[in-house]
């Protein structure tokens, strides 16, 4: 015999241990030692995901529909994988912008739209409501059916119980009491609950042992092991259907639906969403909990399967609910201290649920519904009262107990019409509707607030018509016809058939239109609308989170006038003088502000304070608050010129970077010719160096080697030597001299010269070369001199180079060159003809390159360093001068110089 | 590209694994009423791919990619 008393007693033992985690854990936080920053307590507290409705209705699920219980756990693992992607950018936006809630996350990124935050909140309080109200049935069912141990008798329905005599209702309030004791405990209304958090993860142990002993305890001592269970299973006909989906159609679909929603849910059902992103104390421990929850899924999972066939196949056709197996089956075999565990362990399951469910709820109801109501109201009263965490709590505590009478009416009116587990699918498929605009909207900077508005409260329409409304219905609060033949009898719109679809299972349905609806009217509403400069500017903080690190707080749209003491005080009265003072000493240390020197009022510190404050009653309010106080003026014509030109600089800057890229990239490729032309002038010299050396080596060492040659052929050969080393001293000064050129160390002579008396120098200085190649040479000058300004040797050997080159190339056989000097108006032009074999047009543009050389087809590589014309060009461009050459390739070459005439001689 | 960014890469891949063993066709090959072991096969096959989707969560969480490109030396 278990006695009520005992029961009662070990629950109540059971709550005051989590009292004593709950107290230990706010401690060490306010010494700064916390015990929940580490990733073990983070992937435990996200376990939180796994409710009664795991704990006892998986089981349920098992024993009537075989593996679909499967797919609420599977949903979260894949997402599990999407983690590092998705969740860990929403903890760092989250950070960023001291979010506190799924309807501060959204309302914030849509220009911190308080509308939005509300509708939100509706959704998600309406959406929860039957979650909990699962819970209470849960613990209620469970406390009613131990209190008969041993007996096993079925339980009565709630509607036939009056209210006063319903142990749910009385669960209920006593569940308000838990929520309220430990998410609003301190006086600091702030949205991290340390102690809480320890709390919830000690309960995520306890259930998992407890349905871990249970289930070794049926399996392996009321049945021999999992082949045991599994061949009874097989053995009958029943339960041999359980093995398998059933294919059917929609099977797979509805199977595939269930993922989708329990990978929504795993974000954004708002307690998950609190323990997740709000709680999470440090980024690194979402490395460790994206395989440490889906382990704990896992291991919660494994026995599920074998309690429920265990419970068929002990209890037969008895009718006992199939919900109640894991309880069942240890009072049945009389075992006290088991059916003990099972009872904290589902008690653990459904508390954990309702405390964080409501306390996240709470903070959206009191953030996002009626502060933003109240500050739109009463904003100067509220800004006068001293102390406004008192009434924030207030509110929050109200909320809760608001929230858990809610789940308790449902229950009492509705509760029957579903079972356990599609009561939390319809919940599911409320919080799924935030998916769009939450996760769509940290990706695309495009969606808006208007898309985002028209999303939710389509997929929101569409959620309440297909499921909330029917569930009332089968209640019996609307008529039932409403279900049967649709609205006024218009079967089109049959709730469960929408549009005449009828594939599918009642939330696979919904899921399926809702998510249309939502997605359609986010998209088309977002490429339709335009967004506000708030608006744009958050959606690219959101969006841009990793880039914007550090640098959040110089939005420079912001102006306005505000007395610092007024800014100051408010925040003091939301979040206590104390940790008001300690926020903006560090404020002042982190921009190295003298902390005796006052704060500037400048938009950064507004800001901030915003920030602050948002981290206390959400975004949204935080702004209508800040506002209040601050005078926010419309930005005058001198702030948008000065953010155009802002714009303006950055656009001119980033062409300048463009422009300096190209020119770097020119420079590059200059350099690599550059280098590329001095290996190839390298190879050039050092060939025509070894030529010469060759020769003078080979000649040296004959005579050397063999002293009585005779002396005709002696003086042969030093004859040669003295030729070959007077070509490499020219060779050799030929390079050194073209060094200078470049290099502009040459030093220049500059006289009054005739280019008559050069010419002629030049011409007697290369007469013998000519001569001996038996060239015709004409020199046609004119009488009187022309005297220019220039270096009178340089100018020689440009003349000598020309005349040389024109040799070279020259007719071997009937060779001619003709050299004239003209005079026209301001300038003296200098021409040297040859017949040789002429220069293709191709290489004219090339020849004056240094170390370029025509190759001859029939003579082949050309004597001579490639050098002579880039130093004559070079002598020529330094007195201003031009150099050009005119050729028809085999008819011969005409090279032209142009110098100017020295002023001295124009005035002549 | 950052350690961080790879591991992400890795993950998308990951999670497009887990769906397809997770869903149709593929669940459709194992959906029979079989026992192998003793244990169902359907239930086999889930826990199996589920343990070792979670062990790769576990590796790919726990790598350190080299972020270092391997430069091509002459």
């Amino acid at each position: 015999m278990l006695a009520t008393e005992t029961v009662i007693f070990v629950s109540l033992c059971y709550i005051g241990l989590l009292f004593g985690i709950a107290y230990y854990g706010d401690k060490r936080a306010d010494t700064g030692r916390s015990i929940i920053s580490n990733p073990y307590i983070y992937a435990l507290s996200l376990a939180v995901y796994c409710t009664a409705w795991t704990f006892y209705g998986s089981v349920g699920l098992a024993a009537s529909a075989g593996p679909a219980f499967l797919t609420i756990f599977i949903g979260p693992t894949l997402m599990a994988a999407l983690g590092w992607l998705v969740v860990k950018k929403i903890v760092r936006i989250s950070k960023v912008h001291r979010i506190t809630s799924i309807a501060d996350f959204i309302g914030s990124r849509y220009g911190k739209s308080m509308t939005l935050g509300g509708v939100v909140t509706v959704i998600a309080v309406l959406g929860i409501i039957p979650y909990i109200s699962l819970q209470l049935k849960a613990i209620s069912s469970s406390f009613l059916l131990i209190k008969q141990y041993p007996s096993l008798a079925p339980l009565p329905s709630p509607g036939a119980i009056h209210l006063w005599n319903d142990t749910t209702f009385y669960v209920a309030l006593l569940l308000a009491l838990f929520a309220i004791l430990f998410g609003t405990r301190n006086l600091e209304a702030t949205e991290r609950h340390e102690g809480l958090v320890a709390a919830i993860a000690f309960e995520s142990i306890i259930k998992l042992v407890a349905f871990l002993v249970v289930g070794i305890f049926v399996t392996f001592f009321l049945f021999n092991g999992f082949s045991d269970i599994g061949r009874k299973a097989m053995a009958s006909v029943e339960l041999r259907r359980l093995l398998t989906l059933n294919s059917g159609t929609g099977t797979y679909a509805s199977w595939l639906a269930h993922i989708f929603l329990s990978m929504m849910a795993i974000i954004f059902l708002p307690r998950q969403f609190q323990v997740m992103v709000v709680e999470n104390v440090n980024e690194k421990h979402l490395n460790h909990a994206i395989w440490l929850f889906p382990l704990y899924l896992v291991a919660i999972n494994i026995f599920v399967l074998p309690v429920a066939f265990a419970g068929l196949i002990f209890f037969g056709s008895k009718g006992f609910d199939a919900d109640m197996f894991l309880l069942l089956l240890p009072m049945a075999n009389q075992q006290i201290f088991l059916t003990l565990l099972v009872f904290i362990g589902g008690m653990s399951a459904a508390t954990g649920m309702v405390i964080v469910e409501t306390v996240a709820l709470s903070t959206m109801i009191c953030n996002d519904l009626i502060m933003p109501v109240l500050l739109r109201m009463h904003a100067s009263k509220l800004a006068q009262r001293e102390d406004l965490s008192s009434i924030l709590l207030s509110i929050r505590r109200l909320s809760i107990i608001f929230v858990l009478l809610l789940g308790y009416a449902y229950f009492h009116f509705a509760g029957e019409y579903y079972t356990l587990v599609s009561i939390g699918l319809v919940s599911f498929t409320a919080v799924a509707q935030f998916a769009p605009a939450a996760l769509i909207g940290i990706f695309w900077k495009g969606g808006t607030r208007t898309g985002a508005l028209m999303g939710l409260l389509a997929g929101f329409f569409v959620w309440f018509y297909t499921l909330f409304l029917p569930s009332l219905a089968g209640a019996g609060l609307i008529p039932q016809d409403f279900l049967e033949h649709g609205p006024f009898g218009i079967t089109f719109l049959k709730p469960f058939a929408l549009f005449g679809l009828d594939a599918f299972d009642h939330i696979t349905h919904a899921v399926f239109w809702s998510m249309t609806a939502n997605l359609g009217f986010y998209i088309v509403g977002s490429l339709f609308s335009r967004p506000s400069a708030l608006e744009h500017s958050q959606a690219t903080m959101f969006v841009d989170v990793y880039r914007y690190i550090g640098r959040v707080h110089d939005s420079s749209i912001w102006r306005g006038t505000a007395y610092l003491p007024d800014l100051i005080s408010m925040l003091q009265r939301f979040i206590g003088r104390k940790r008001a003072e300690a926020a903006l000493d560090s404020y002042a240390m982190q921009y190295s502000i003298n902390p005796n020197e006052s704060l500037t009022r400048d938009p950064g510190l507004v800001n901030h304070i915003e920030k602050l404050l948002a981290g206390a009653i959400g975004s949204a309010s935080a702004r209508a608050m800040v506002a209040s106080v601050v005078k926010e003026e419309p930005l005058g014509i001198d702030e948008v010129m000065e953010i155009l030109n802002e714009t303006r600089q950055a656009i001119v800057y980033s062409h300048e970077l463009e422009r300096t890229t190209a020119e770097l990239r020119a420079a590059n490729q200059r350099l690599q010719e550059l280098d590329r032309m001095k290996d190839d002038f390298i190879s050039t010299v050092s060939h025509e160096l070894r030529t010469p050396l060759t020769a003078i080596r080979s000649l040296a060492e004959i005579l050397h080697d063999y002293p009585d040659t005779p002396s005709n052929r002696q003086n042969e050969f030093t004859g040669i030597i003295i030729k070959e080393t007077r070509r490499l001293t020219r060779l050799i000064t030929q390079v050194l001299d073209f060094q200078k050129l470049e290099s502009g160390r040459t030093e220049w002579n500059i006289t009054s010269v005739d280019m008559k008396d050069v010419i002629e120098d030049a011409v007697s200085a290369t007469r013998q070369l000519v001569d001996k190649q038996q060239i015709q040479m004409q020199v046609h000058l004119p009488e009187k001199s022309h005297p220019i300004q220039g270096d009178r040797d340089q100018l020689i050997r440009a003349m000598v180079n020309l005349i040389s080159n024109a040799v070279k190339f020259c007719d071997p056989d009937r060779g001619w060159i003709v050299i004239q000097l003209s005079i026209s108006d301001d300038r003296a032009v200098v021409s040297v003809t040859d017949n040789g074999i002429g220069i293709s047009e191709a290489d004219q543009k090339k020849i004056f390159n240094k170390f370029q050389q025509v190759i001859n087809p029939t003579l082949g590589r050309p004597s001579g360093t490639g050098l002579g014309l880039s130093i004559t060009r070079q002598i020529i461009q330094h007195h201003q001068g031009r150099l050009e050459v005119k050729s028809t390739r085999g008819k011969g070459a005409t090279f032209n110089f142009f110098l100017p005439l020295s002023n001295f001689a124009k005035k002549e | 590209m950052t350690s961080s960014e790879i591991r992400g890469r890795r993950m998308v891949g990951l999670f497009l694994l887990g769906l397809l063993f997770f869903n149709f066709p593929i669940l459709s090959l194992f959906d029979q009423a079989t026992l192998i072991f003793g244990i169902p096969v359907f239930f086999l096959y889930l826990f199996s791919v589920w343990l070792l989707f979670v062990l790769l969560l576990f590796v790919i969480s726990q790598s350190t990619p080299h972020t270092q490109y391997h430069e091509d030396r002459r």
